[in-house]
Formats: structure tokens, sequence, C-alpha cells
């Protein structure tokens, strides 16, 4: 018979009615909204913390930033002197060469000044000169005429102070 | 410079002289543009204007030049040759471009200019590498200003001409002032004559120049009436301010620089009669001065290089 008998079930949903969880949803819900009350807290903490310690580093990184361009600085003073110095060390080599031929030319000329020392004291104390009838300079090759030759200039007044 | 430039080349073509007057005319323009007081927009008036300021401020490479030789003019003459003497210039009527604190009509105020110095007592500050100078107050740089830009030309001359001195021959001749090197136009050295100081037309001697400058001091123009009516020269002491040379009327110079013997021409002027004599050979140089007599004197080291001596009337 279709209708003496129903299915246990179906006999349940109709007695009793159904029951709910919401008290799971809210369960879960307030667990949410603590975690992330909590988490909101902690990054704020998080973040605080960052920007103090970020501002307590600020001095030690300008002083970092000043140490590197005085580093850039004196790297670049050591490049300058090191080439200041070739530059020196060439010049010197330069000079150098010059400075053992002028010792030479001076060598030779202190020979020189002996023999005319030796010389000049050979010279007996008192010569009879010889009539001079003209003068002639044999250093500069200048010889006196007693016509006046023509000049090729002028030396004269100027006006200048 | 107001003066005659006057330029003779020997054994030089066409083409490589006119290159050469155009070098040597530039350079002449370029001493001018640096140490002219007459010119207004010149590196000497710049400098002068901002005398007695111990900053030193920006100087050309020519004046910077010109201002170190006469420092160390200033200190080989013992201070002879002073180029603070340009108050007392125009004190008595050589007035250049104006500038502030000259002009001056008190010899008491130009004594002060002729001694102002800086403290550590330098007259000039400068720093050639920096181009940088400053004087304590202005200065004239006229006669070794000439000397220079003769020295500076020729150098220019020389930068046009390779062969000059030894295939080519030049003289250069400005305002009395003579430059010369190589051949001449006839056989041996040039020939430079000492003009009359009194005005005559026959010389008082040739000077023979293998190569080198002759520059003379004389009172023989640019003499004037001063602002009080006494008739003076030039030729200044920065000793006293007024004209010096006592019993001279003119002294030339040979030497290898056409500057330097512009110093000493006029440091030698300076030294009058009695004292030019001893101030001359003492330093060796070749130098001829006529007196006031007419006579002319020379040092042995001038009497080597004269290849013809005049007398008054020859």
């Amino acid at each position: 018979m279709p209708g003496a008998l129903a299915r246990p079930a179906a006999r349940a949903r109709a007695g009793v009615g159904v029951r709910r969880p919401y008290h799971l949803a809210v369960a879960i819900g307030a667990t949410a909204g603590v975690y992330a009350l909590s988490l909101a807290t902690v990054t704020a903490l998080q973040a605080g913390t960052n920007a103090g310690v970020a501002a307590a580093r600020q001095p030690t990184v300008d002083a970092i930033a000043t140490m590197r361009a005085d580093h850039d600085a004196l790297e670049a003073a050591v490049a300058r002197a090191e080439a200041s110095y070739t530059l020196a060390a060439d010049t010197y080599a330069a000079i150098a060469a010059g400075i053992s031929e002028h010792e030479a030319v001076l060598g030779r000329l202190a020979g020189l000044t002996d023999e005319i020392e030796g010389t000049a004291a050979s010279l007996p104390t008192r010569i009879a000169l010889p009539t001079v009838t003209r003068t002639t300079v044999t250093r500069t090759t200048v010889t006196r005429v007693a016509v006046r030759p023509a000049s090729n200039a002028t030396s004269g007044a100027s006006g200048g102070g | 410079m107001g003066s005659p430039l006057r330029l003779t080349l020997v054994e030089v073509g066409e083409g490589p002289a006119a290159a050469a007057w155009a070098s040597v005319s530039a350079a002449i323009e370029r001493a001018e543009q640096a140490l002219s007081r007459y010119c207004e927009t010149s590196d000497l008036t710049a400098l002068n204007r901002r005398a007695g300021d111990p900053d030193p401020g920006p100087v050309g490479r020519k004046l910077g030049a010109a201002l170190a030789v006469a420092d160390r003019a200033h200190r080989l003459t013992g201070g002879a040759f002073d180029p603070r003497i340009l108050a007392d210039m125009e004190r008595l009527g050589w007035e250049g471009t104006p500038l502030p604190g000259t002009g001056a009509t008190v010899a008491g105020a130009t004594s002060i200019a002729r001694s102002a110095t800086f403290a550590g007592g330098r007259w000039l500050q400068s720093d050639p590498r920096a181009g940088t100078a400053a004087v304590a107050t202005p200065v004239d740089l006229g006669g070794i200003g000439k000397g220079l830009a003769l020295r500076w030309a020729f150098a220019a001359l020389r930068a046009e001409l390779p062969g000059l001195g030894s295939s080519a021959g030049a003289l250069l001749e400005a305002g009395g002032d003579v430059v010369a090197e190589g051949p001449a136009p006839q056989p041996g050295p040039w020939l430079v004559g000492i003009e009359d100081p009194l005005g005559g037309p026959v010389e008082r001697a040739v000077v023979a120049v293998d190569r080198g400058a002759v520059c003379t001091s004389s009172v023989r123009v640019n003499a004037r009436v001063a602002l009080d009516g006494r008739p003076v020269h030039h030729l200044l002491d920065p000793r006293t301010g007024e004209p010096g040379g006592t019993g001279l009327l003119a002294v030339t110079v040979a030497g290898p620089d056409p500057a330097w013997a512009e110093v000493w021409s006029k440091t030698l002027f300076l030294q009058g009669a009695p004292g030019i004599g001893p101030a001359a050979r003492a330093r060796g140089l070749a130098a001829w001065w006529v007196t006031l007599e007419r006579t002319l004197e020379m040092t042995p080291a001038a009497r080597q290089l004269t290849a013809w001596e005049g007398y008054p009337g020859a």
C-alpha cells in the first residue's frame, strides 16, 4: 500500500524540521575577524618598527654615501697624482740627460779655466804694447771704419716710458 | 704703440714677406691690446681699474707675462725701474685712459701711489698658473711694453720664417727700438745707428748687430711743460717722481732681448752722468751714452760692437 508506510527520511523531515548550523558560521566569522584584526595590528606594528629602523639607519647610509664620494675623489686625486708623477719622471729623465751634458760642458770649462789660469800665471808682469794704428775687434768681427757706414736702422728717442 | 713699425727682410720672397708682415702686425696689435694704457679696452686698463683690490682678478697671458717681467726688472734694478710711476706721469701731464684715483696734481698723492704695496711689501700679486693678478696701484708698462711687443713680434716672425737667422735675415724697428737677426742686406752684420739726441742729421755711432736688440732712452722727444710751468722730460726717476738722468741726453743699450735692453737703457739713464759708467760696467752691459756736453761715451762691451764713432759736428 502506497500510503501505509512512509519512508523514514521523509518522516523525519516532516516531523522534526531542519536544524541549520548558524553557530558555526558565527564562529568562523568571529575567528576570521579576530585574525584580521591581529594581522592588521601586527602589520601596523611592523611598519612602525621598519620606519624607525630606516630612520635610525639614515645617518649611517648618508655617511656611507659621503665616504663613497670621498673615496671617488681620492681615487681621482691619486690618478691625477700618478699622471703628474709620470710626467715629472719623464721631465726629470729628459732634464737628467741635459744635466749630464751640462756637467760635461762644465768639466771642459773647468779644464779651460785651469789652462787659462796656468797661462796667466806664466805671463810677464809687464809687457810693451805695440802702437795701435787701427782697432779691429775679432770677437764680433766688427771692424772700425773711418767713414760712416750706411746704417740699416737708427735707434733713438721714442717717447716710451 | 703710437710708433711707426718697419720690417726689413733679406732673402725672403714676396709671399712669405707679406705673411711675415701680417704676422708681425698682428703680434704688435695683440701686445697693444694687452699692454696699452691709452686703450680704453686693453687688459692693462682693466687691471689698473681694479688697482688696490688685493683679490687677484683674471688677466690675459701677455699682460701676466709683462707684469712678471716688470716685477723682475723692479727687483733687479733695485727699484730704478718701477711701473708704479704712472701717477707721477699723469701728474706731470702724460695722461692715459682715465682711471679712478689717478690724475692727481698733488705731488704728495703721487708719492703715496708710487710706494703703494700690498701686505708683504709687493706691488704685484699674481698667480701665473691661475692667470690672475692684482696691482696695489695703477701701473705703466710703456717702455718695457714696447720691448716686449718687439720680442713677441720677432718670435712670430721666427715662426713665420723658419730660415730666419741662417738663410734669411730680418730687422724690425719700432719707435727707436731695433731687433735684428740673420744676414743683413750688405756683407757683415746689421748696422744700427745711434741718433744724435740733439736732433742732428748725423748719427753719433754705428753699432754692429749679428743677433739682438738696440734700444735707446732719450730726452729728444716727448718733453713738455709740466702743469706747474717747468720743462720736463718723460724719463722719470721712481725715487723722486721727477725727471732723472742729470747730465745725460740719451742712453743706448744693446743686448739679446729688446725688453731688457729697454729696461737697462732707462735704468742707466736714471743713474745720471756721474753714475752711469760704473753702473753699466758693473753689469757688463754694452751701453752708449751722450752727455749734456754732447760727448759720446761707452762701455768696453759697447766698444767691441761699435763699427763707427762720430763726433759732434762730424
